[in-house]
């Protein structure tokens, strides 16, 4: 089985979500999913639907968020990558017999996550997501 | 309307080592690969479920791509949502005043394809595409 089932989502850094949901609303009429306030990641999201992908619109509401420095260096923009796994523990092994690290740090009560290092993926900050729901939400 | 994520482009240095992890890696099979001249880029899609990754090598100085790279280096490029019409997508998006790079449609690797300006969605560069 492969690896990555499918893109989950492509995370955006914004200054002011509630302004960046309305532009993304207006011009591509994508339904706004779970709006609201993450404490846990220091950050305000909501997820825009896609298909079966999501736009994940996110902004830092405190500077402990790393997307705070990025949004100062380069400005609001893409993100991150995220790739649903079917088994995160899984991958993470597959990817260790290839020489890759994964750094797992997942959220408690969210999903499993694990983070590739943009130095191995070309430039990209990649995240693996396995939903404990099986992706069903 | 906009169905789903087409795919998400990568600009990267080199194709061949570019392909060494998302290929070999990751197990992502090569969909198709090409060079757009009129873009300056050699340009690769990776198959991921129902959508692809599109990986962006520049092939001279002066494209946009290449411009990217020199100034940012690698890394995630732009987002591009599959339509079954983009010429009347592009339509309705310009007629609400939104900023386009592309007036018209024009080929690209992922079909007839067109570009709208970065700042009119928060820095994101997002492109439409009809297969």
């Amino acid at each position: 089985m492969a690896l990555v089932k499918k893109i989950d989502h492509l995370a955006i850094a914004v200054k002011d979500l509630d302004a960046a949901v309305q532009t993304f609303t207006r011009n591509f009429n994508f339904p706004v999913e779970r709006l609201g306030d993450v404490p846990q990641l220091h950050i305000r999201r909501a997820f825009l639907t896609v298909g079966d992908a999501s736009l994940k619109l996110f902004q830092p509401t405190s500077d402990v968020n790393p997307a705070a420095k990025f949004l100062t260096d380069r400005g609001e923009g893409t993100y991150l990558l995220s790739l649903e796994v079917e088994n995160l523990d899984a991958a993470v092994e597959a990817l260790a017999k290839k020489g890759i690290k994964v750094s797992v740090q997942s959220v408690p009560g969210g999903p499993k996550l694990g983070f590739i290092s943009p130095k191995v993926t070309h430039g990209v900050l990649l995240q693996l997501i396995e939903h404990a729901d099986g992706g069903v939400r | 309307m906009l169905k789903k994520i087409h795919h998400v482009g990568i600009v990267v240095r080199n194709l061949d080592e570019a392909y060494r992890f998302y290929r070999d890696t990751l197990g992502l099979p090569v969909h198709k690969m090409a060079v757009v001249e009129d873009q300056g880029v050699k340009a690769a899609l990776l198959t991921v479920g129902n959508s692809e990754i599109e990986l962006l090598e520049p092939i001279n100085a002066n494209g946009g791509v290449a411009k990217f790279l020199e100034r940012r280096g690698e890394g995630l490029h732009h987002v591009c949502f599959e339509t079954d019409d983009v010429g009347a997508e592009l339509k309705a998006t310009m007629a609400k005043g939104i900023d386009v790079i592309d007036k018209a449609p024009r080929k690209g690797l992922a079909g007839m394809i067109c570009f709208l300006h970065p700042k009119a969605s928060h820095g994101v560069l997002v492109e439409y595409a009809q297969p």
